[in-house]
């Protein structure tokens, strides 16, 4: 009934209010329900290990190495490992370009389950030579050995270019040559802009701006000429135009240190590296260059378990652009001779970690060796790590690994199979040893199991776990050495 | 009247009296009453009345008084009057009716009141009342009961109570005069009334009126006959200065402290307004007024504590039962916003400075109510022109806000110009080649791809064109074939043709001027001007049609008011073109935004869901099956492009919208306020918004209804936008310009109602917190469409100069080299083209030849071969491949455009709306040994692709075949090809030699196309599971389209079926004209039947009857 006075059609006032104050409040409700849905978050690309064995049934992949020298008895002669871990052939096409301009292409196939040995330098001949291994499918790994009158190396090859990539140590002291071989595979022109963080601050000297890298084509450039006589070299390689791939070479030719060093740059930082064994060799040492090419600080945190147990971190404030090396041989807290873990973190958006070993110099040749520590990310269910060469064809003569470092940065335990490679299937492989990581442990397997062995090294577990192959001969544990890689499953 | 009657003297102050003094004593004298005595005091003046008292009433008692006001000199009866039970305070140049004072005695008695008033009437007509009591405001303000000029129909014929008695005639009981010590002696002139009148109430005495006694009041001081005089005889203040000290006087003296001090701050507030609008309209006067008030109260302020004491000593009654008796809020500023809307705002302070003396003052102004409400809902333009109280013009410059049809054709012209000031630099000059912004094809190429069987969309389809190109063709044609002013058209015109769509919308419902408002809001809103900067044609077409939707589609579900007049004929006829108009203009808007079937469906929803206080599930499924039926109709209309898209399958989501990336989705309240591009961000955009809710706050009736309506509408098509730019949905991913616009024309539409129900609704209401509601929408109004009138000095509406067809132009060029296909990546707000999902935030299309035309743009639903596009894509992205251009070779893509914003970035120059492709994308095609990248500009990104085939090539007898079935093609399959078939893109045919060996082509579907080489079809073979080659020898060959007709053959039809609908609508308009013009014809012979047909529209029009009290004016 209408009460006196009201108006026709019209709701009571204070009905109409409420009904204005509840669509405010629906209106604001939704907004507030909205703001603390927090959008997705953005789709990060599709980010592989810049080494990881592409999948089977791909349509096609490719390993770009570079870093070689191309002449018989030059300072690096490279060597190239092709592992087909498909139960079917594996064809491709190599494309060997020198840094003159070489460039020669050749068919390559490799049996299923089987190992292949390339020499680029039999296929064209240069100074420095890279090769592009483009082939139909997936399911490849392929390595790198370089071997030269100061010892011998070996890395893995990229799958993929990139438009930055970091080398985290160096030197240019005395008689160390650091050459730095930028391979662009495609069919872009790159120029490329190189900077280094050195003791004196960033350098980028201005021969090492615009550099062009022709498409398909490869340049070297010797670092020492324009930054010398620095004893700890990071290297910033950033790309204007084009993308490439990156190899650093580094000769120490001093009396009693004697050694070469061949490492693939890393693509980006990542925040946590393992280094699942290291050891501080009698009358040498081992130092952790750590570098944070981002300008903001990282809080670093170098955390080491020795078989005893964990010691006490190492811990800095990390500015950006700086590179701090950690001499762990001169650590009272890490024992000589004594085989440890080292697992490295920051608290940003990451830093870059390289291993350098330097062995007595009463020791063998290569008394001197670095490696990139492996990003923690790379660990995986399976992986695998190419023997320097076959059995036929040694990267130097001897080369076999000779430890296996297993490092497992999970919170659960792992069981690890380390088995020799024999091919595809569940028969393919010999069965070397089994371990059971516990949570944040290492182990090492060496001696008998490993001895003699010249085929590639599968490492299965039931967790994500870290691996890093020594190589020998060696001065010392950890001078040669090679990072197990993920098998990318379909 | 027995003898025992009460004595009654009248106590008559007279000055200088004029003539009137004689009637005045002489109805006293003829009075009935039988106990009623005459006292005249002549308070001062130069002449002696006693002889003309005497020769009218010769018993009437005289005595001369100093120059005293009436106050001072009625308070002498107090001593000079014994034995009387009432005094009967007369001025002068009253008449009483011969009953007057008798009546007032018996209602004295019978309501118990101390005072009693009787009801005045013009001296000159008795039919025209003056006062019928007085009521005042918690300030002192005097609110008069009447309008100006009413005439007295006895609606004002109850005894009832009133705040003040006014002065002329009142009968005060004797013993409450002197209980209060009579009159205010202070008070010598205004206001006199107000203070007697509230001492009795403080002190328990009624004050009632009594219409029954009428008497005649000639207002000699008030209307100018008699200058008035102070106590000494210099003259007075002004009446105005007079009035606003006694009301403070009065209002310090009658309340309690309590009450003092809660009022006092209220007045203080409300001087402080009245001086500083009075300041800011240079009426010095009225501001002085005020503030004489205070400092006059100030000076007597011992004198007034005396009063004061004496007052709250004789209180008998508490203040909250005073205040009962009185007006709510503030009669003054009531009156005042009340004048600005009805009379405008100069007017209003005209009449304000007359009322304060410093100008001569013109006749008062009344305040009117709007014309335009009768307008509203007449078709008659002559009805339109009667105002509320029949008058057919208003008199001259008393100017009301948008009123008149002139202020409104200013109104309408200033917007106009802002439009064309805004869009100027996009008038000249072509557009760029962003979003939907794409070139038209040639007048006759428009008419050619609509009926032809084939577009070249992806790899190429036989799917029926979007009925858009017969709707170009058509605009094309009836602008002479300039297909650039066509496309310029078809994109600012949407601005005004939404606008219109909304007045017409509204203006069932309101007045014209609540209609313009309306579409003023409209275009206030950032949503078109944001579609706009976004090149995003669907939502400026989903702008410019969803208000006509709207209208239809209440019209067709027979909602109040669009029902039509009672015994208008609704001929099945009519009701077929109300419905087929409806399902033309949803054909229209599928042809451009195919969500607009998505509108429709969310229209009918809202508007079914019948809104607040009133029923009617019936229009509800009314409406519902109107939309089902248009929407029906529409899908006939469009019948080749549906079942076309119908083939697509799953895919047939994607017509609607592809679905973009949900890394930065709209928030809701950027979607509610309708920022969905770069303008609109500005805090003021909420404003509109806030104006939108005054009709669900004030309304009544109808207006409250739709209002109801519209918010629901919109609402849910914000839950929908929300949705979709969450990722909610899924595919289903309808553009979200186009979802909003149901939403922007509720809220336009909810302000018009607004206005509308402040003309309407809030008519006659007191001052209060709706008031100050409308004056908070009228801010918003104004101020909400601030940012978008802030946009007009960049004459472009955020459209960016430079569109890619700058940095890109070598697209163009690379034709030279023979056909070939762009791949363009992106989100899907950036391509400037129709295309295809690979993935939410990714979409694909192809454009041949360069860079994209109409031809690109309305995409058919399936891309058919093109898939295969995405195919490889997709293994680039997931690093499965290293050879992306090998795969797209076949498909001759030689270049991959992936961008990233609307426009390109210019840095210093233009800037454009970012939407990042997925990440790693670029990074993938980077890392493709076969894909050459480009250096260009920022925001776009484009690669070579050093493996593409032409799209129509040959090589020698020495190469191999190529793969028939799909493959991956390999390096020997991409080599050696030469371009061959010169000819633009999109043509049916192409002729050129060709050399012996094979020739292949990249048209798609390859069934469709045969290669004629010397008057013999040569052996087609696949090539890749989707393309074709040949083997050849050496000739002249013609590579053509040979699809079957009856995709061409359902164009015809549907074009016939188009004209035979638009022939029929025409044909049912000029028929309806036709009635009303024979009508108006008889009716111009036959007033009387005009009048008839209104007052029966008055009473039985569902409209009016729907409408309520304001549809029976």
């Amino acid at each position: 009934m209408r009460r006196p006075g009201e108006r026709p059609g019209a709701l009571r006032p204070t009905a109409q209010v409420s009904i204005v104050l509840g669509l405010v409040a629906v209106l604001v409700g939704v907004g507030v329900v909205d703001h603390a849905i927090s959008p997705p978050v953005p789709g990060a690309a599709v980010v592989q290990p810049v080494s990881s064995v592409a999948p089977a049934d791909v349509e096609s992949s490719a390993w770009y190495c570079a870093g070689g020298s191309g002449g018989s008895g030059s300072v690096a002669v490279a060597t190239l490992d092709l592992v087909n871990t498909t139960d079917r052939p594996a064809n491709g096409l190599l494309t060997v370009v020198t840094d003159g301009g070489a460039s020669r292409r050749r068919a390559v196939s490799v049996p299923a389950g089987s190992e292949t040995v390339v020499t680029p330098s039999d296929i064209v001949s240069g100074s420095w030579v890279a090769t592009s291994v483009q082939l139909t499918g997936g399911g490849v790994l392929v390595t790198q050995s370089v071997a030269g009158p100061e010892g011998w190396s070996t890395a893995p090859c990229a799958r993929a270019t990139a438009p930055v990539w970091y080398f985290a140590s160096g030197t240019t002291t005395d008689s160390n040559a650091l050459d730095l071989s930028l391979f662009n595979p495609s069919t872009t022109t790159a120029v490329v802009d190189l900077s280094f963080v050195t003791p004196r601050g960033l350098l980028a000297p201005q021969p090492f701006q615009g550099v062009v890298v022709p498409a398909g084509g490869l340049t070297v450039e010797r670092i020492g000429s324009y930054v010398q006589d620095q004893a700890s070299v990071s290297t910033v390689v950033h790309v204007r135009t084009g993308r490439v791939v990156a190899d650093e070479v580094e000769t120490a030719a001093a009396p009693g240190l004697r050694g070469l060093s061949l490492r693939l740059g890393v693509p980006a930082p990542e925040r946590v590296w393992a280094l699942p064994r290291s050891i501080n060799p009698a009358g040498g040492g081992t130092a952790v260059s750590i570098f944070n090419p981002t300008l903001v600080p990282e809080q670093v945190v170098v955390a080491v378990r020795l078989p005893s147990g964990p010691v006490t971190p190492f811990q800095r404030t990390l500015p950006g652009q700086s590179t701090w090396v950690l001499n762990s041989g001169a650590q009272v807290r890490i024992p000589k001779g004594v085989s440890y873990s080292s697992v490295v973190r920051a608290s940003g958006a990451g830093v870059v970690v390289d291993r350098r070993v330097e062995a007595s110099a009463t020791a063998s040749a290569p008394q001197f060796g670095a490696q990139t520590a492996v990003p923690a990310a790379d660990g995986a269910l399976t992986e695998i790590v190419a023997a320097p060469g076959t059995r036929d064809h040694p990267a130097v003569a001897g080369a076999a690994p000779t430890g296996v470092g297993l490092c497992n940065l999970s919170t659960g335990r792992v069981s690890v199979t380390v088995s020799a490679y024999l091919g595809p299937g569940e028969s393919g492989a010999q069965v070397l040893r089994r371990v059971v990581l516990a949570p944040e442990s290492f182990a090492l397997i060496a001696g008998v199991a490993l001895r003699g062995m010249h085929r590639p090294l599968l490492i299965r577990a039931d967790g994500s776990v870290v691996a890093l192959v020594d190589m020998g001969p060696a001065g010392s544990a950890g001078i040669v050495a090679l990072p197990a890689e993920p098998v990318e499953t379909p | 009247m027995d003898a025992q009657a009460p004595a009654v003297v009248a106590v008559v102050v007279t000055r200088d009296p004029g003539p009137w003094l004689e009637e005045s004593l002489a109805a006293l004298a003829r009075q009935d009453y039988p106990e009623l005595s005459v006292l005249v005091l002549v308070a001062g003046g130069s002449e002696d009345p006693t002889a003309r008292v005497g020769a009218v009433f010769p018993d009437a008692f005289v005595r001369r008084l100093p120059d005293w006001g009436f106050g001072a000199a009625a308070n002498e009866a107090l001593g000079m009057v014994e034995g009387a039970s009432y005094y009967l305070f007369c001025h002068d140049d009253v008449v009483p009716r011969r009953d007057a004072v008798s009546l007032m005695v018996e209602e004295s008695f019978r309501s118990n009141a101390g005072i009693v008033t009787p009801k005045f009437v013009r001296w000159d007509d008795t039919g025209v009342l003056l006062h019928v009591g007085l009521s005042a405001d918690k300030t002192g303000a005097m609110v008069e009961r009447l309008s100006e000029g009413e005439v007295d129909h006895g609606q004002h014929d109850n005894v009832r109570d009133v705040f003040v008695a006014p002065e002329g005639c009142t009968l005060v009981r004797a013993d409450l005069f002197a209980e209060l010590g009579g009159y205010d002696p202070v008070i010598a002139a205004m206001a006199g009334d107000l203070d007697l009148s509230w001492r009795a109430h403080v002190a328990g005495a009624r004050v009632v009126v009594c219409p029954d006694a009428a008497v005649r009041h000639l207002e000699a001081v008030a209307g100018g006959v008699r200058p008035d005089a102070g106590v000494d005889g210099s003259p007075l203040p002004s009446d105005q200065t007079l009035l606003r000290r006694h009301e403070l006087r009065t209002v310090l003296k009658c309340y309690g402290a309590f009450h003092l001090l809660r009022v006092l701050p209220q007045i203080v507030v409300l001087g402080l307004g009245e001086m500083g609008v009075a300041l800011a309209a240079r009426h010095r006067a009225r501001a002085r007024t005020v503030w004489d008030a205070w400092r006059w109260n100030f000076a007597q302020r011992a004198e007034l504590r005396r009063a004061r004491r004496r007052v709250q000593r004789s209180r008998q009654v508490h203040d909250s039962v005073i205040r009962g008796l009185q007006s709510s809020g503030s009669a003054r500023l009531s009156a005042y916003l009340s004048n600005i809307a009805h009379i405008g705002f100069d007017a209003t302070h005209r009449q304000m400075t007359a009322l304060a003396g410093t100008v001569t003052a013109e006749a008062p102004v009344a305040p009117e109510l709007t014309g335009s409400v009768g307008g509203a809902f007449s078709e008659d333009e002559d009805f339109d022109e009667l105002d509320d109280l029949g008058r057919r013009s208003r008199r001259p410059g008393r100017p009301r806000i948008l009123a008149s049809r002139r202020s409104r054709l200013v109104a309408m012209v200033m917007v106009a110009v802002l439009l064309l000031l805004g869009s100027r630099d996009l008038l000249n000059g072509r557009l760029p080649l962003v979003g939907q912004f794409v070139p038209l094809l040639s007048w006759s190429g428009t008419w050619h791809q609509f009926f032809s069987g084939w577009q070249p969309a992806g790899l190429g389809t036989t799917a029926p064109a979007s009925g858009a190109f017969g709707a170009l063709g058509v605009l094309g044609t009836v602008l002479l074939g300039g297909m650039g002013l066509v496309q310029k058209v078809l994109i600012l015109g949407c601005l005004p043709v939404g606008a219109w769509g909304v007045s017409r919308l509204v203006r069932p419902i309101v007045s014209r001027r609540a209609g313009l408002v309306a579409a003023i809001a409209y275009l206030g809103l950032p949503l078109a001007y944001d579609a706009l900067a976004g090149a995003r044609v669907d939502g400026l077409v989903a702008f410019a049609l969803t208000p006509w939707l709207i209208a239809r589609l209440a019209r067709a579900g027979g909602l109040v008011p669009f029902v039509p007049a009672e015994g208008e004929r609704t001929t099945s006829a009519t009701r077929r073109a109300r419905l087929l108009s409806l399902a033309v203009l949803l054909a229209v808007g599928m042809a451009f935004a195919p969500a607009m079937v998505i509108v429709v469906l969310l229209c009918a929803l809202a508007l079914s869901a019948d809104g607040l206080g009133s029923r009617g599930a019936r229009r509800g499924r009314r409406v519902l099956a109107a939309a089902a039926g248009a929407i029906a109709a529409a899908l006939v209309l469009s019948a080749p492009w549906v079942v076309g898209t119908a083939f697509a399958g799953s895919r047939v989501l994607g017509v609607f919208g592809l679905p973009a990336s949900t890394n930065a989705p709209l928030s809701w309240a950027s979607l509610v306020r309708f920022h969905v591009g770069p303008i609109g961000g500005s805090p003021l955009s909420w404003l509109l918004l806030v104006a939108a809710l005054f009709p669900l706050l004030v309304g009544a009736g109808p207006r409250l209804a739709w209002a109801g309506r519209l918010w629901t509408l919109a609402g849910l098509a914000w839950v929908l936008a929300l949705a979709v730019e969450r990722g909610w949905t899924g595919s289903f991913a309808p553009s979200v310009d186009v979802l909003l616009a149901p939403a922007a024309v509720a809220m336009a539409a909810c302000v018009g109602l607004g206005v509308s129900a402040f003309e309407t609704d809030l008519a006659g209401h007191r001052f209060g917190w709706r008031q100050a509601a409308t004056a908070v929408m009228v801010a918003a109004v104004a101020v909400g469409v601030v940012p978008v009138v802030a946009e007009v000095g960049n004459g472009r509406w955020g459209v960016t100069p430079s569109g890619f067809e700058v940095p890109l132009s070598y697209l163009d060029a690379a034709a030279a080299h023979g056909a070939f296909r762009v791949l363009w990546l992106g989100d899907p707000r950036t391509l400037p083209l129709g295309g295809w999902s690979a993935g939410r935030g990714l979409a694909y299309a192809t454009s041949e030849d360069g860079l994209p035309t109409a031809l690109d743009w309305l995409a058919p639903a399936s891309p058919g071969p093109a898939a295969t596009l995405a195919g490889a894509l997709g293994l680039a992205e997931h690093a499965q491949t290293v050879h992306l251009g090998r795969l797209l070779a076949p498909a001759a893509v030689r270049y991959v455009v992936v961008l990233g914003t609307v426009a390109p970035a210019i840095p210093g120059v233009q800037a454009a709306q970012a939407y990042p492709p997925p990440a790693g994308l670029v990074d993938a095609l980077a890392a493709q040994l076969d894909l050459r990248e480009i250096p260009g500009g920022e925001g776009f990104t484009v690669f070579q692709n050093t493996a593409a085939l032409p799209a129509r090539g040959e090589r020698g007898r020495a190469q191999p075949a190529l793969p028939a079935a799909a493959a991956t093609p390999s390096l020997a399959d991409v080599a050696g090809w030469r371009a061959i078939l010169p000819g633009p893109a999109g043509r049916l045919a192409y002729v050129g030699r060709v050399s012996p060996g094979t020739v292949f082509s990249s048209a798609a579907p390859a069934g469709s196309f045969q290669l004629v080489v010397n008057s013999t079809v040569a052996a087609r073979q696949p090539a890749f599971g989707w393309a074709s080659q040949f083997k050849t020898g050496g000739a002249t060959a013609e590579l053509r389209f040979h699809g079957n007709v009856i995709v061409p053959l359902a164009a015809v039809a549907q074009f016939v079926l188009w004209v035979v609908v638009a022939w029929f609508l025409i044909d049912t308009r000029f028929a309806l004209l036709h009635r009303l013009r024979r009508r108006r014809g008889v009716e111009r012979r036959h007033p009387a039947r005009r009048r008839a047909r209104r007052r029966a529209a008055g009473a039985g029009h569902p409209r009016h009857a729907a409408l309520g009290e304001e549809g029976a004016r």
